[in-house]
């Protein structure tokens, strides 16, 4: 029998020791703390499985997240989540996110003018406050490291950030504004 | 829309998998720049065909048909229906292709939408459009002029969706249709109605085989062969040129058709060039397993 | 009888109206269940469940699939997700995330042709299948996101074999695209012919029957999911077949388990 454990099958604990926490792919049952996934325990003082393949993640409060802008109004910016936690979901499947004005960045909420945050067709890095309504994850951008990590200018060049609210576009040297995430490195 | 090239400072620490999803177009250039496609093919590469014969038992032809990842399922059945006027001496072919929510993230389970629409629309001109050598003729389906004719009912479902749906539908109904055999019938005067053997069965007689093969045009540059899920959505135009054992050609295009650096006539020339080599291929596909 | 629509845009019609053949001579094999309590079951024994091939992994683009064939009865499982849902039922978000079972058939997967447009069997059997698999799925782990099982039938023979056939597919699947299980669902049915339990019946065989049941239990747990029955029987006949299909449940499950085992091998790169 091989170690590889299956759903619904009790995780291999050592005799007298007290029972671990049930941490991610396990669960309580009775006296006993059983798999609920195919694959491989981790047992100290919480046991979790993990399993080799996983399905494609889920955003969590806390998760940062890749997305597309695909609609702006007057007091928040829609989202097409594609990465989450640095996994990316499967082609077409997509989570919906919304930015609300509150929530683009930490000062002066109240100026805010979203169509100077975010154009169409940006690529935004936000992170997930709560998992929303209905329809779409509550997302901010309020910290440096998030906001605009790619937009292309009015020209159809790739613009470049040179504030953290400005962007070049290097073929006509016009700014563009947008909130901008703070490059790596700086 | 243009996708330019993120700059590099900030796809640097992107990972090949996460620029692909946010950057498809980009990522398909880089790989074109170098003459390869993500898949690892060449432009002018198509994927292996495979076709497995007469696996479904309820059926009275079937196959199954992959090129790559894609996979289609065909299955015939014949039922008899009395023939309406003005086509007295002829039966029908009623092919339907079903892109179930099965074979892939994007389908919906639901009515058939626009692309399997289109798909059976094609696959039932490819049926019965050469006049004098179609792939089954008609009168042949006849059994009792103005009162029974066979129905053959091609029903196709794709199983798993990686592009070009249309070429391994066609392999399928091709191969199933050969497969198929319909049992003995007459026409009972006294009974007034078609008996037909229970013990004997005839072949169905497959006059023509046009094989499709469908291309790409990506950015106005670039020639893709059997495009898969990934590229397809990329693609300015689709190219098909079909062709059927008297030599026809029939090319059917949608989208612009112009190839920078290659002259927009040039290119069917060279369609039509791939398509002969890839005809044979699929002819072997066909006879083979 | 396969009448389709009068004028449906969205597929190629044919007739308005058509007939399956009619044959000369009845069947050549002597019916066996044309006597009204037939002592003999032909070709194999009461308690043999049709041999069964499972396979995952047929749709790379699938969070899990499996392919299942068991003699006459072929099909395709796909599971998508967790992925967001299109629609959010009911007020608000809920933390417990939404399982969607949608069974479909072929046309072509029985010997009458099946119209595209039968939703009323279909969703029944959909709902058979979600009610096997619902009690097994750990929802509160993809709150607010849904995850869609997706069936399709090739070919089959006999409905409640093909309900169970599908629990064990969808399970497969479910665990093979990493999905929280409490544990694998397997499921069997019973037919009641002539004073005796026959099992997995096959369409001809539950036709003739005076009863047919089928159950669904987590073996790793003792527990079980689901049950459904059909026709005239007595309570000690049910717990007698309950009995037997709950017995080949067991070998069902150690099925699942080698096929997924194999899975999770591979991907860990062992031999």
């Amino acid at each position: 029998m091989s170690d590889i454990l299956l759903p619904g099958q009790p995780l291999p604990l050592p005799p007298r020791a007290p029972l671990p926490l049930p941490g991610p792919g396990t669960y309580k049952r009775g006296a006993t703390l059983r798999s609920s996934l195919l694959g491989l325990p981790t047992i100290s003082s919480t046991a979790s499985v993990r399993a080799p393949a996983s399905p494609p993640p889920v955003p969590q409060q806390g998760s940062i997240v890749l997305g597309k802008i695909t609609h702006l109004s007057p007091t928040a910016a829609t989202l097409a989540i594609l990465v989450v936690d640095g996994l990316s979901l499967p082609a077409t499947d997509e989570f919906v996110g919304v930015i609300r004005s509150q929530d683009v960045r930490s000062t002066e909420k109240d100026r805010i003018r979203i169509g100077e945050c975010f154009r169409g067709g940006d690529v935004v890095r936000a992170q997930v406050l709560s998992l929303g309504d209905a329809r779409s994850y509550y997302l901010s951008t309020a910290r440096n490291e998030l906001g605009v990590v790619f937009a292309t200018s009015e020209a159809g060049a790739t613009m470049q950030p040179v504030s953290w609210q400005e962007m070049r576009c290097p073929r006509t040297g016009q700014l563009e504004k947008r909130k901008c995430a703070k490059p790596e490195g700086i | 829309m243009d996708d330019p090239t993120p700059s590099s400072s900030s796809s640097a620490k992107l990972d090949p998998e996460i620029y692909s999803r946010l950057h498809p177009r980009a990522y398909l250039e880089r790989f074109l720049a170098s003459s390869y496609r993500p898949s690892g093919r060449t432009p002018a590469a198509s994927r292996p065909a495979q076709v497995h014969l007469g696996s479904i038992s309820t059926a009275d032809g079937s196959a199954l048909a992959r090129l790559g990842e894609t996979t289609v399922v065909c299955g015939v059945k014949a039922e008899l229906a009395e023939p309406d006027a003005g086509g007295e001496r002829r039966g029908w072919v009623v092919p339907n292709l079903d892109l179930p929510a099965v074979c892939g993230a994007r389908f919906r389970p639901g009515p058939p939408g626009e692309e399997a629409q289109v798909c059976s629309e094609r696959l039932f001109e490819l049926l019965i459009e050469c006049k004098r050598n179609e792939v089954i003729s008609l009168e042949e389906l006849c059994i009792e002029p103005a009162r029974a004719a066979w129905v053959l009912y091609i029903d196709l479902v794709c199983i798993n969706y990686d592009g070009n749906a249309y070429d391994a539908s066609v392999l399928a109904m091709l191969a199933a249709l050969r497969n198929t055999r319909l049992p003995k019938a007459r026409w009972d005067e006294d009974k007034k109605r078609v008996v037909c053997s229970r013990k004997e069965r005839v072949p169905l007689r497959v006059q023509n085989l046009p094989i499709p093969s469908t291309f790409g045009i990506f950015d106005g540059q670039h020639l893709l062969a059997d495009p898969n899920a990934f590229e397809e959505p990329l693609l300015d135009t689709l190219i098909t040129v079909t062709l059927d054992d008297r030599g026809k050609v029939g090319v059917q295009l949608a989208g612009p058709a112009g190839v920078s650096g290659i002259d927009g006539s040039k290119v069917v020339g060279q369609c039509v060039q791939a398509a002969r080599a890839r005809r044979k291929e699929l002819l072997r596909a066909l006879d083979g397993t | 009888m396969s009448t389709l629509q009068n004028f449906d845009r969205r597929r190629i019609t044919g007739p308005d109206k058509s007939l399956p053949p009619v044959y000369d001579s009845s069947p050549s094999a002597a019916d066996p269940l044309a006597s009204p309590e037939p002592a003999e079951r032909a070709h194999r024994s009461p308690s043999s469940v049709r041999p069964i091939f499972l396979q995952t992994g047929l749709i790379p683009s699938a969070s899990g699939s499996t392919y299942l064939e068991q003699s006459s009865q072929k099909l395709v499982c796909a599971v998508y997700g967790p992925r967001q849902q299109p629609k959010a039922a009911g007020a608000g978000y809920s933390d417990r995330g939404t399982l969607t079972v949608s069974l479909k058939f072929a046309p072509f997967s029985s010997s009458r042709r099946r119209a595209p447009n039968r939703d009323a069997e279909d969703r029944q059997l959909s709902l058979r299948v979600q009610a096997a698999l619902e009690p097994a799925v750990r929802a509160e782990t993809f709150p607010k996101a849904g995850v869609d099982v997706f069936l399709h039938v090739l070919e089959s023979d006999g409905l409640d074999a093909l309900v169970c056939g599908a629990v064990l597919a969808a399970s497969t699947a479910l665990a093979d695209a990493g999905v929280e299980l409490l544990g694998l669902v397997v499921g069997c049915s019973a037919a009641w012919v002539g004073g005796r339990t026959w099992l997995d019946p096959s369409e001809q065989e539950a036709r003739g029957a005076r009863g047919v049941m089928g159950l669904t239990c987590l073996p790793a747990l003792g527990t079980v999911a689901s049950v459904w029955q059909t026709g005239e029987l007595g309570l000690e006949e049910v717990e007698q077949m309950a009995d037997e299909c709950r017995r080949a449940c067991d070998e069902l499950h150690h099925l699942a388990v080698k096929v997924l085992l194999e899975s999770a091998k591979k991907r860990l790169g062992r031999s």
